[in-house]
């Protein structure tokens, strides 16, 4: 059978069952119990202040093996106390090797406030590294900073005489724009209203006179338009959206040529009569747009074989 | 800006408006007949249509108004009419002007104490519009339109 020598020792070899045992009682110590008592001892440290030495995972656990080894008693089976990974017993005998299985016993955390703290089984005064530097440099720089974020917080009425001449004009700024959007917040509840937006264009009912100055107006645009004026073709100018309803339609010129049409006096008659029983089924109420325009549309259909074109025969006249 | 009708059918025209009105016609009326206005400007003149033969005549539009006791002398070209008083009595009939909008159910405004005064007027409406002539400038020409007991003048009008 093969044999195992111990390393960095003149320990007399140990055979593979040894070995094989030896390995057993290892893992066993590197058990979730071992890296669970490695956590705990690093928290311990941590609340002690002072970190134990574990700058790698696999450092932790055998923190925690170590601790547990400790609870137990200092023997062959620490795997960290000696240098080497292998131990033997004092007979330097393989058959003295004593398969002794280290207890494994569970060591839940316990706070400093909670009783005796755990000792942290090595610390970084022993070996102090970079690593251990940085931390408490870090630590010491949090700490810093809050010592300074607490006196800033002490001292900022100090602050005002200088911002004052700032912050007023800011102030009023924002009142300007919080009371824009209270005003604009309130315009958007307000039923729209188109007319009083428009100062230009008309808001009421036109008057007679201003009629009489569109009337006149929308013959020279037909005339212009179409070469010819209605007279000229034998009829007269029909508004599409009758004058009356103008003012419902602020955005748009009575006069535009798309409500303009010449018509056949008979026709216009027709039309008139049509826009006296829209205004009188209205009974006082003021049309929507819709309405206006949906009557329109009708009344389109109605005198379109009437309406006047230039080079087309004149329709015959009405019955 | 005037233009007049190819064919003298004044006489018929009279005769055909008498007819209409019950016998008599008021002198200005019967004198714009015999004048053959077609048209002032764009204004069309509202006319019968005389034939001989009396079953082709066409009362052409001249009943438009009879409700309101006028008779429609010219068009406005956009519908409306301008109608001479015949409620006058002795008193020389003025010319008003009848919106199509309310089917010509009241004179709307004033537009000549007179018939003469009117065709002053309606030969000037249009330039005085273009030259942006103030409310009133009427009184230039007729003095009395803001006498006319039917409808103010058009710049009283609302």
């Amino acid at each position: 059978m093969a044999e195992l020598h111990r390393v960095g020792d003149n320990a007399p070899t140990e055979d593979i069952a040894g070995w094989m045992e030896r390995r057993r009682r290892e893992v066993a110590a590197r058990s979730p119990e071992a890296e669970f008592a490695g956590r705990a001892a690093w928290a311990n440290g941590a609340v002690a202040g002072e970190l134990p030495y574990a700058p790698r995972p696999s450092d932790v656990m055998t923190l925690g093996a170590r601790a547990l080894q400790r609870s137990v008693g200092p023997g062959r089976n620490d795997p960290v106390a000696s240098k080497s990974t292998l131990s033997a017993t004092s007979g330097h005998s393989p058959a003295s090797w004593r398969s002794v299985r280290t207890p494994v016993r569970p060591v839940a955390y316990r706070s400093a406030s909670a009783g005796v703290p755990l000792v942290p089984a090595t610390t970084a005064r022993q070996r102090p590294t970079e690593d251990d530097e940085m931390t408490k440099l870090r630590r010491e720089q949090a700490a810093f900073r809050d010592v300074v974020r607490e006196e800033s917080r002490r001292n900022s009425w100090m602050a005002i005489p200088a911002l004052a001449p700032m912050a007023i004009p800011l102030l009023a700024e924002g009142a300007a724009l919080l009371t824009g959007r209270l005003a604009a917040s309130q315009l958007n509840r307000a039923p729209l209203n188109l007319l009083a937006r428009e100062p230009g264009l008309a808001r009421a009912p036109l008057a007679t006179a201003e009629k009489d100055v569109l009337r006149t107006a929308a013959r020279k645009r037909v005339a212009q338009a179409y070469g010819d004026s209605a007279s000229e073709l034998g009829g007269e100018v029909h508004h599409r959206v009758a004058l009356r309803f103008a003012h419902l339609f602020p955005n748009a010129d009575p006069n535009r040529l798309a409500n303009l049409v010449p018509l056949m006096r008979e026709a216009h008659l027709i039309a008139s009569r049509a826009e006296a029983e829209l205004a009188r089924g209205l009974a006082g109420r003021m049309p929507t747009q819709a309405e206006v325009m949906a009557y329109a549309m009708r009344l389109d259909k109605l005198i379109e074989p009437y309406v006047l074109r230039v080079g087309v025969a004149r329709p015959p006249p009405m019955p | 800006m005037l233009k007049r009708l190819p064919k003298d059918h004044s006489e018929g025209t009279v005769q055909q408006v008498r007819e209409f009105l019950g016998g008599r016609i008021p002198a200005d009326l019967e004198a714009l007949y015999r004048e053959r206005v077609a048209s002032i400007g764009d204004f069309l003149a509202i006319l019968p249509e005389w034939n001989a033969n009396p079953e082709w005549r066409r009362e052409g539009g001249i009943r438009a108004l009879a409700p309101v006791r006028a008779v429609p002398i010219f068009s406005d070209g956009s519908g409306s009419l301008y109608g001479l008083d015949l409620s006058a009595g002795s008193q020389r009939p003025a010319v008003y002007f009848f919106d199509h909008e309310d089917l010509f159910a009241h004179p709307r405004w004033a537009a000549g104490s007179s018939l003469a005064h009117f065709l002053l007027l309606l030969a000037q409406h249009d330039q005085a519009i273009d030259e942006g002539r103030s409310p009133g400038w009427e009184l230039s020409i007729d003095p009395d339109i803001d006498k006319c007991p039917r409808a103010p003048p058009l710049w009283l009008a609302g």
